[in-house]
């Protein structure tokens, strides 16, 4: 695959169902190496269904998806996926594995790694997410935190480019998210590159260096968080910044 | 000669028919169970497929041809009395060539033995098929999406990920299943085949001591289920035991599930 920036170039995505329920109407944005990108707006503004195209977990009615300047519908779905990770609000965990049988399953059938590395590469993400003493646990056995460090890790054993997360603390209570939230912190310092759709304001406000606003399917503001914040025109978006998370222009 | 006399009696002169009764009664089940599981499998994977909007036409024309066959198997199979099925197989055969009483790769599996392991198997899959659908139903969407996001292809999904836990969900029914084989093989001694409930024929025609012959059968069949039983919920229990105790590291070390 030929190496050019943006990573992934999303032009145009639009996604109905049945041909009357609109649920995202003409996104355009890139997503280019190390970028950092928090999604917000209100629940059925289309955030999830987003980033699920962009996986190819749901399949875009309209527009164009490129990864490295390639439309992804040209190249082979599984290799694509391996290289754009996804974290879910409701972790899914493969019940059937033990944490580091998590991380270490994925990583045997589709990158094909043999077992002792596989386990190498496993138990270094499993450390990196704090969850290293706790690989052998079933994972009905750890908390809600812990299931979705283990998510983060078993992504991150993938060496993926990209990143998404699906309101990854949504699910969690405070103690718990701002354990997930520093693993995230960290995979930001590395330079990891991710998109994540948050209702964490502060935590977007501070991490991220894009901010997307969206609501009823449309992408009303694409900027740094300081001008979506401080100088957005948009009055929708300021309106909802203000109602909902008390942040006054 | 009291009942008590009989049945010793039986035990010692036929003892032989019974244990031979109960091999061929313990094979039709193992094998009926354990082949009609995986075929069951297959058929459930079959009747689940899924037709996408965006599938090419001939993908489209494939799915459902697949999903048809599927359905037409199982509803045929579970809706004919298996003893009426036998009798099909057994005289159909015939008609298409295969004699079963002819066939013969030992004394054991002999051309009765192979019709009733057949008709046993097959029938059995139906069941089967719609026990691991129903357990695959149960298994949470988002597992599927998880595994799929990170590149694993449907089939690797369905074999490492959906199938263990809708075999893990439907344990019990499978077991369930199990214990019916053992009782309803008795049905296939209308082909000829001298299971355990045949071989009171065999061993009481001359001696008229149907009472004990029967009595015998009727506590080896409940010895048979109520092990099966004991089995299938200390299998499960273990299965709970494992989720209550975290500290149990052995227990959790799936390393050579991870090898496989």
């Amino acid at each position: 695959m030929k190496k050019s920036n943006p990573i992934i170039s999303i032009k145009n995505l639009a996604k109905s169902y049945d041909d009357q329920t609109h649920v995202l109407k003409n996104i355009s944005f890139d997503i280019n190496k190390g970028d950092v990108i928090s999604v917000i707006g209100p629940s059925g503004a289309g955030k999830s269904t987003m980033l699920r195209c962009i996986n190819q977990l749901e399949i875009p009615s309209k527009g164009t998806i490129e990864f490295h300047g390639e439309n992804i519908d040209t190249l082979n779905i599984n290799t694509y996926r391996s290289h754009v990770g996804m974290v879910f609000q409701s972790f899914n965990l493969f019940n059937n594995r033990s944490v580091l049988g998590n991380c270490v399953l994925p990583q045997r059938t589709v990158l094909k790694r043999s077992k002792k590395e596989a386990e190498k590469i496993a138990i270094e993400n499993l450390n990196l997410v704090g969850m290293g003493k706790r690989m052998h646990f079933r994972t009905n056995n750890i908390s809600g935190g812990e299931k979705q460090r283990v998510a983060i890790a078993r992504a991150l054993c993938m060496n993926p480019e990209v990143l998404l997360f699906d309101e990854p603390t949504s699910a969690l209570d405070p103690e718990m998210t701002s354990s997930v939230l520093e693993v995230i912190k960290t995979l930001v310092k590395s330079g990891m590159t991710m998109v994540v759709v948050t209702h964490e304001m502060q935590f977007a406000k501070a991490v991220a260096n894009k901010l997307i606003f969206m609501e009823h399917g449309y992408l009303l503001a694409n900027d740094t968080p300081e001008n979506v914040f401080n100088s957005c025109k948009d009055e929708r978006v300021n309106t909802f910044l203000h109602q909902e998370y008390n942040i006054d222009n | 000669m009291s009942l008590i006399e009989q049945i010793v009696y039986l035990l010692n002169n036929y003892g032989s028919y019974f244990v031979k009764g109960l091999l061929a009664t313990l094979v039709l089940a193992i094998i009926g169970t354990l082949v009609g599981l995986f075929l069951g499998i297959i058929f459930a994977l079959l009747r689940n497929l899924k037709i996408n909007k965006q599938d090419k036409a001939f993908v489209k024309f494939l799915k459902g041809l697949g999903k048809t066959l599927a359905t037409i198997h199982i509803e045929l199979w579970r809706g004919i009395p298996m003893m009426v099925q036998a009798m099909l197989v057994f005289f159909g055969g015939a008609s298409i060539g295969i004699v079963w009483s002819a066939l013969g790769f030992s004394s054991f599996f002999n051309g009765y033995m192979i019709c009733g392991l057949f008709v046993i198997t097959v029938n059995t899959s139906a069941y089967m098929a719609e026990i691991v659908r129903s357990g695959m139903n149960g298994v949470e969407d988002g597992q599927m999406e998880a595994a799929r996001s990170l590149g694993m292809t449907y089939m690797q999904t369905i074999w490492k990920v959906v199938i263990p836990q809708a075999l893990k969900n439907s344990l019990p029914t499978i077991g369930n299943e199990f214990i019916v084989n053992i009782k309803d093989s008795s049905v296939l001694n209308v082909i000829g085949l001298t299971e355990l409930y045949a071989s009171v024929s065999a061993a009481t025609n001359r001696n008229y001591f149907q009472i004990a012959g029967y009595l015998i059968v009727a506590v080896i069949y409940l010895l048979l289920t109520l092990c099966t039983s004991l089995i299938i919920r200390q299998l499960s229990k273990e299965k709970k035991n494992g989720i209550s105790n975290p500290f149990n590291v052995k227990h959790f070390d799936e390393n050579k599930e991870v090898s496989k």
